[in-house]
């Protein structure tokens, strides 16, 4: 299995970016849901000694809700408010590709410096989740709208989910299913703050936001 | 302690149950009723055993979080305040449900009334607790519930403006507070106050800091002088009952706080004692001198409450200078003086309070110079404001007087250690603080209540109904009655003056029977005085009975149209005394005098705004403003910066510890 869970890794830091380089909101929804997948995959690729029942389940919530349930509810909401693509992003889509690329050495290098346990060293898990929250943040810092916002948001609790599975794969099951609640919970509260900042702003741009500070 | 629990509870659950039947305003309002009832009832019972000196046993539960128990216990100083707070509490609630009812609905109902038992059940375990963290949650509870009764007109700008600048300022207290018990409990390694008293001794730099942090926390709910400044703005905008238990009592939390540390910490330094007793002269003067200048006449109320502070903490300060000296006995009179004016200021304040209440429901304003001949049309409602008037100034046959005199008793002991210069001075002061207190309050009762009507409301004014009446008229027997028998008051107060000075019963007895005998005197006295003045007047009654007793004009000096405008005003009454004052109140007057032979308009216009308020706050706040305007250069408003903001620190802190 472990070659299959590195597979499966490295996909998922290749969909980080090419989030970063699209520009087509549609797409970048569905490639989140891809992602999603992916971990809701990964658990059980990472342990030999065969599934638990809980894990199974977990597995399934996660693929379920990441696959599906959220990328509905964005889709929704952007269908809801007419856009397609991001126009213009505050950083560019080739320039976000470089710091995309850069990020991944940085973690590595980060990666190899964490005291982590000693199994846990050599592999991928660490890296990878680093890197994800990483280009998650970046995705947050350099697009304009709202929407956006929130597809990086995801892939920022994607690395966060993956760091969680590097560290403690028996976490508790309460714990999981609070995480997996709040993410729904604020994707879910984001698609409507979406609709309502459109509705009152007549565009989705966080920028036009600023009109609401204080000066 | 069951019975405190009781009050508690009893308290809490009639909030609880008057916000669920806020459709029934009947059900809503037999809730508060027997809540009040059965918390007076339970905690009455309970301060009356421990100030007769039966022992209460602790209740203590501990509780997960760490440092905090519910650890409630009662000694004489709690349960002094534990009266005060049921006394007051209760008029004030009865008075509150007449006053609801005639507010025809521009009062919400159900937030005053949730509030109120909240604000009055949060006091209640206040002054039980004996755990730092139960006390903060007891302080916070009361300060937010202190809040939502001064907001609950928030339609009002100024009301609004009130409750924001209330809510910083016990929030500023508060975290004095925080700073202060933890300073402790790091000593102590514990949050009990029992470990307080008993932990090593502080350095001397942390005893200055612990008495700073807890003039400035504690100060800034009672309102010390420059730390006044929500007073006046938050009590005019409550409802007259909340106004009345947050002026009464919940101030005086401030000093119950004070004089709680100083019975577990032990005497401050002579120094201290010396600060505090100029701090309290300082903020009495202060405090009647911008009474008097006042319009509104919650305000002027309101300023009065903080030269009675400043009263009260002259006399906790010649205490503590008492147990600095090791002179038990001054400093027992220190403490039993504050003490017993902040029962009576409880008592009176609330009483004015109550009144001023029925007065502005009556005229519909609160402005002094609206009002004018009320005595003839709410006979009942003046003659209480009448007393409580001649009781808040130390008139002798009232209660005022009582704890004034206890002061005034310790200034002029020619006891050796203190200068006779400092008694001179204090003495002075407090004499010109009670004259100016005649003035500030003849002007109240004089403008509102005699004369003739100002305005059309205060001519068509109507007496409030009996339960609002009621509870006054209760207040101002108790503060007739102290004045007339001080010796039951007097044994409270030197019961809880004990427990601050740490001295055993039969030394606090001895003394208290000199006192109560020398006051009780001078109670039978004012009893003649009053006995005396009721003959007269009933011999007055039989002389006049045949005749005829006419009304006429006041001569207005050969002018031929007076009107009701041209008596005295709220500003031209005290004009001779605020004159010499003129430099420090800074009154802003506008005036458009009459100009040519025929002269079309012609205004006057006066108001004192708080220095501290208006003047020294804008100084202070520019300048902080002036050191943060760098840092609010990172202010964009753009969500993409402030994410970039956190990231970088997140991930600086990152490479900074591997």
């Amino acid at each position: 299995m472990e070659p299959f869970s590195q597979l499966l890794l490295a996909f998922i830091v290749f969909l980080s970016l090419y989030l970063l380089g699209s520009s087509s909101l549609t797409g970048c929804i569905k490639i989140v849901a891809l992602q999603g997948m992916c971990l809701g995959a990964l658990p059980l690729t990472v342990r030999a000694e065969g599934f638990r029942l809980r894990g199974l389940f977990l597995a399934a919530g996660m693929f379920l809700l990441k696959g599906f349930v959220i990328p509905r509810v964005l889709l929704y909401a952007i269908r809801e408010v007419k856009i397609r693509r991001e126009i213009e992003p505050m950083i560019g889509y080739a320039p976000s590709l470089l710091i995309g690329a850069v990020l991944i050495g940085v973690s590595f290098a980060l990666a190899e410096r964490l005291p982590v346990p000693a199994g846990l060293r050599t592999s991928l898990m660490i890296p990878v989740s680093l890197a994800t929250v990483m280009m998650g943040m970046l995705m947050m810092i350099s697009r304009i709208k709202a929407i956006t916002q929130v597809i990086g948001y995801l892939v920022f609790e994607n690395g966060i989910y993956l760091f969680g599975l590097a560290i403690a794969y028996e976490a508790p099951w309460l714990i999981e299913m609070g995480v997996l609640l709040d993410v729904f919970v604020a994707v879910f509260v984001m698609g409507i703050i979406i609709n309502h900042i459109a509705r009152a702003f007549d565009s989705i741009s966080t920028e036009k936001l600023t009109r609401l500070s204080d000066y | 302690m069951i019975l405190l629990l009781g009050a508690v509870l009893a308290l809490g659950g009639a909030a609880l149950l008057s916000s669920l039947a806020s459709r029934h305003d009947r059900w809503a309002r037999s809730a508060v009723i027997a809540g009040l009832a059965a918390a007076a009832i339970a905690g009455g019972t309970l301060a009356w055993r421990t100030i007769a000196g039966q022992r209460v046993s602790d209740l203590l539960w501990s509780w997960p979080v760490p440092g905090a128990a519910f650890h409630v216990g009662m000694d004489s100083l709690s349960a002094c305040f534990l009266l005060l707070v049921l006394v007051v509490g209760c008029c004030a609630g009865l008075y509150g449900e007449g006053y609801l009812a005639g507010s025809h609905g521009h009062i919400p109902a159900t937030p005053v009334r949730f509030f109120f038992l909240v604000l009055l059940g949060a006091m209640a375990l206040l002054v039980a607790a004996r755990n730092a963290f139960l006390f903060m949650i007891a302080w916070e509870t009361m300060a937010l519930a202190a809040f939502g009764l001064v907001s609950c007109e928030h339609g009002k700008p100024e009301v609004r403006k009130a409750g924001l600048l209330y809510l910083i300022c016990t929030h500023v207290g508060s975290l004095f507070l925080l700073a202060l018990f933890a300073l402790l409990g790091r000593n102590a390694g514990s949050l009990e106050f029992s470990a307080f008293a008993a932990a090593p001794a502080l350095s001397a730099a942390e005893r200055v800091a612990v008495f700073l942090l807890a003039l400035v926390g504690f100060g800034m709910k009672a309102g010390f002088m420059p730390l006044h400044i929500w007073l006046q703005e938050a009590h005019p905008a409550a409802p007259s009952h909340a106004s009345a238990a947050m002026s009464g009592v919940m101030i005086e939390m401030g000093l119950y706080g004070l004089l709680r540390l100083l019975s577990l910490l032990g005497p401050v330094s002579i120094e201290a004692a010396f600060f505090l007793v100029a701090l309290g002269l300082i903020t009495a003067v202060f405090g009647i001198t911008f009474a008097m200048a006042q319009r509104d006449f919650k305000r002027l109320l309101a300023y009065s409450s903080i030269e009675n502070i400043g009263i009260i903490l002259t006399g906790a300060g010649l205490g503590c200078y008492g147990l600095a000296k090791h002179h038990p006995s001054l400093a027992l009179l220190g403490f039993a003086g504050a003490i017993l004016h902040t029962l009576n200021h409880g008592l009176f304040k609330s009483l004015l309070f109550l009144s001023a209440g029925a007065v502005y429901q009556a005229v519909g304003t609160r402005d002094i110079e609206a009002c004018g001949g009320l005595q003839k049309r709410l006979p009942w409602t003046c003659g209480l404001t009448a007393v409580g008037a001649a009781a808040i100034c130390g008139l002798p046959p009232l209660n005022g007087f009582t704890g004034e005199w206890l002061i005034y008793n310790w200034l002029l002991r020619p006891d050796p250690g203190h200068g006779m210069l400092f008694s001179a001075l204090a003495a002075a002061a407090l004499a010109l603080v009670g004259a100016f207190a005649v003035a500030a309050f003849s002007k109240y009762y004089g403008l509102t209540c005699l004369g003739q009507p100002r305005s059309e409301a205060a001519r068509d004014a109507r007496e409030p109904s009996w339960i609002m009446l009621g509870p006054m008229a209760l207040l101002a027997a108790l503060c007739v009655g102290i004045g007339l028998f001080p010796s039951p008051a007097l044994h409270v107060a030197f019961a809880a003056a004990g427990d601050v000075a740490g001295q055993a019963r039969p030394a606090v007895s001895a003394s208290l029977d000199e006192w109560s005998r020398l006051l009780g005197a001078i109670g039978l006295l004012g009893a003649g005085v009053c006995a005396l003045s009721a003959l007269l007047w009933l011999f007055r009654g039989a002389l006049l009975r045949r005749r005829k007793v006419g009304l006429g004009p006041t001569w207005s000096c050969g002018f031929t149209a007076p009107t009701a405008r041209m008596q005295y005003t709220g500003s031209s009454y005290p004009m001779p005394l605020t004159r010499v004052f003129a430099a420090a109140l800074a009154t802003r007057e506008e005036i458009r005098p009459p100009l040519g032979y025929w002269p079309v308009k012609a205004s006057f216009e006066s108001r004192t705004p708080d220095p501290a308020l208006e003047r020294w706050l804008p100084v202070l706040t520019a300048k902080f403003e002036e050191w943060l305007s760098a840092p609010r250069r990172l202010q964009y408003g753009r969500l993409q910066l402030y994410l970039l903001y956190v990231s970088a620190f997140l991930v600086i802190t990152l490479l900074w510890k591997l």
